[in-house]
């Protein structure tokens, strides 16, 4: 293998793959960095077993060939590197890679490309396409709801339905649910329903976080595996096994009370609350208080620790329906009035022990349930 | 080719539940150490995963990376696997690694058709790991297959193995391990049949001491050692009691061993001077074997080896180590007595 590239190129290619590189793991070789030359352009790959994502940098190829290095060490030699032409060499005998680079020169031993897991090919099941801001916005809007912890493995995943030209993201951990709904750009042949690992959505979406061209996905519920096709980058991931619950009777109805409030003043009021809810098991109050004739609705929202104190915000807000009572998680709340880009959040309530429904004003594809906490009034 | 040597009753249940198609989503292998058990664990990892006619056929891809352990659907959890870093080493298999197996266990398999998980060592996992794994154990996903390993299941969560297919693994014949080391080159004759006595039916004990002459190197000074000692007086029995009870609060196994070697050389004594000295396990030892056993009586040396055993025992149920040692240096009984 000879080639050379640019410092700059290489230097990006490692910093994508290198998310997916195994932190702590079985199998020695996932810690490395698979270089390859694809015809004319150097490829990257790395996977943890869980996802894979493979980039293409352009090179001068000439002469073919792949070995794997410790990625860390690359990515730390390349990233220290001055901007200009690095030239890659490796010797087939000795497994070692050379690096020269300006008046750099390096050389890493590396372990044979053949032991190096093979990245998965997604082949059959559904293809279609999604706009990159769609995207963007829908997992940044779900994926924090997903379980972090392993009890309810397929809780650790994303929903994601396929069905027309509509995805449905939706993610639960037992105290929320968030869903989400955005279009395709290309309708797909039949209902697939999968469950991606959240982990790997979040790793989606730092990469398309600079691109503009449609993603194109490709999903193959039988081998367990979803391809996501970015601009010179692919990302691999295992689809969870299991079937996610049925959410769709968990959205309550109706409601009784509906509260229009600024995201802003809402969030900011949360967060002070939250700070002294720490001590008392985050639980943030809320009172929504309809306007009269001359006065507007109100939301008051409080939180109190019995040893250290507490404290009480009030926003406006355009209340219709009875008063209600109600009292949530303070993170799940600012969890979700974080992501939201709307100016306004429409909250739904019932009675104190019914779940809370969040939803932005002006949009009807997202959604976020929010079980409250049982609390003395 | 099954890899594994003898242990034809577990290979045959095995054999019969992959041929039904009704393999077992987890396996408790329980036998001594050295005894095979990984080697059958990485033999049934293969028989699932092997894309040859005959599985285990041993030669194509999947077999060969599972051999030299670079399947990515194959792992391996013990002691030391898994780096955590900073290397140091664990006292126990810990629920971030149960955690860990449990995370990837719900994800299909990467490359192969199974994925199987090996816990080394299963006795030493902690009890929150246990209970931890145990929902996984008992219903995992789909073509996920646990194989835990242990050499003493008495100590394991009643609740771990009544999850698993228990499969017994024994020692081996010697003849059968002699046979092994000379049809695999792996020594010269002589010492085959030393290292067929020394290891107790347990071959991979035999194969790790015939690529590492240091086990029997220091097999040779402990011999040096006993026969120091008991030729000696009672100030350098003393004096090696003491030196035993600090090595046991380092290395408990360390001790363990110089008494399993004890046990072999007085009951050899016995073999010998009731004349069935082909059976002895220290066969490169018999004339001092013989010379010795002409200064003791059968009864002395019966009586030394329940001391031994006791001294065993005892250690094994936390007395005082030093005190232990000492009892039995008192009791190494005086020559002549015929």
């Amino acid at each position: 293998m000879k080639l050379s590239c640019l410092q700059e190129n290489l230097d990006r290619g490692l910093s994508v793959v290198g998310r997916a590189v195994a932190v702590r793991t079985t199998l020695p070789i996932t810690n490395n960095v698979l270089l390859a030359t694809d015809q004319s352009r150097l490829k990257l790959a790395a996977t943890n077993l869980e996802m894979a994502v493979s980039c293409w940098i352009g090179a001068k190829v000439e002469e073919e060939g792949a070995i794997t290095v410790p990625a860390r060490l690359l990515s730390e030699f390349i990233g220290s590197l001055p901007a200009e032409k690095v030239d890659i060499s490796l010797s087939p005998q000795t497994k070692t890679v050379g690096l020269k680079c300006a008046r750099f020169e390096a050389r890493i031993s590396g372990v044979d490309a053949k032991d190096f897991p093979p990245i998965p090919k997604v082949e059959g099941g559904v293809t279609t396409k999604v706009e990159v801001e769609a995207l963007r916005q829908g997992i940044a809007r779900v994926v924090f709801a997903a379980a972090t912890e392993e009890s309810r493995p397929v809780l650790t995943g994303v929903d994601a339905v396929f069905e027309g030209d509509l995805l449905t993201l939706a993610a639960a951990d037992g105290f929320r649910l968030a869903v989400y709904k955005l279009p395709l750009a290309k309708a797909v042949s039949k209902k697939t329903e999968v469950i991606i690992p959240a982990r790997a959505l979040g790793e989606l979406n730092r990469l398309i976080a600079e691109q503009e061209e449609a993603v194109e996905i490709m999903v193959n519920p039988d081998k367990g595996q979803a391809l996501f096709s970015l601009k010179n980058v692919e990302l691999v991931s295992q689809l969870i096994q299991g079937t996610f619950p049925n959410y769709s009777q968990l959205i309550p109805k109706s409601s009784t009370t509906k509260a229009v409030i600024s995201v802003g003043d809402f969030l900011r009021a949360t967060k002070t609350a939250s700070i002294f809810a720490r001590d008392g098991s985050g639980i943030v109050r809320l009172v929504v208080t309809p306007g009269g004739e001359m006065t507007p609705g109100k939301v008051v929202v409080s939180a109190r620790s019995e040893e250290v104190g507490d404290d009480v915000g009030e926003i406006d807000a355009m209340v219709e329906g009875e008063e209600a009572k109600i009292a949530f998680n303070g993170k799940y709340l600012t969890d979700v009035l974080s992501v939201l880009g709307e100016a306004q959040v429409s909250l739904e309530t019932t009675n104190p022990s019914s779940p809370g429904v969040l939803k932005p004003v002006g949009v009807d594809n997202y959604l976020h349930v929010v079980m409250p906490m049982f609390v003395q009034w | 080719m099954w890899q594994v040597v003898g242990q034809s009753r577990a290979v045959t249940l095995l054999q019969r539940n992959l041929e039904r198609g009704s393999i077992a989503h987890a396996y408790l292998l329980v036998g001594p150490p050295h005894v095979g058990k990984m080697t059958l664990a990485l033999d049934l990892a293969r028989a699932l995963n092997c894309q040859g006619a005959e599985p285990p056929c041993g030669s194509c891809d999947a077999c060969q990376k599972i051999a030299g352990g670079k399947h990515a659907d194959v792992q391996i959890t013990g002691l030391d696997s898994g780096g955590n870093g900073n290397n140091k080493p664990r006292a126990e298999i810990s629920i971030d690694q149960v955690r860990e197996m449990q995370h990837s266990s719900n994800l299909p398999p990467f490359e192969g058709r199974h994925k199987v998980f090996v816990i080394d060592g299963a006795e030493l996992m902690s009890n929150e790991a246990a209970n931890c794994l145990l929902k996984t154990l008992e219903e995992p996903s789909e073509g996920v297959i646990f194989i835990l390993l242990t050499s003493n299941d008495s100590v394991l969560p009643a609740t771990v193995v009544s999850r698993c297919q228990r499969l017994e693994l024994h020692p081996l014949a010697t003849s059968q391990v002699e046979t092994v080391l000379n049809e695999r080159r792996l020594v010269e004759p002589p010492k085959a049949e030393l290292l067929a006595r020394l290891c107790h039916g347990r071959l991979g004990w035999a194969m790790l001491a015939a690529a590492d002459d240091n086990l029997l190197q220091q097999r040779a000074e402990l011999i040096g050692r006993l026969l120091d000692i008991t030729s000696g007086d009672n100030g350098e029995r003393f004096d090696y009691a003491s030196r035993l009870a600090a090595q046991f609060s380092q290395n408990r196994g360390s001790v363990q061993e110089v008494l399993d070697l004890w046990l072999d050389w007085w009951r050899d004594l016995l073999l010998v001077k009731l004349g069935s000295g082909d059976t002895i396990t220290n066969v490169d030892q018999k004339a001092a074997l013989v010379d010795m056993g002409r200064g003791y009586s059968l009864a002395q040396i019966r009586s030394f080896i329940n001391s031994i055993q006791a001294a065993g025992e005892q250690l094994r149920q936390n007395a005082n180590p030093r005190l232990v040692l000492e009892v039995l240096m008192l009791n190494i009984p005086g020559r002549g007595g015929v």
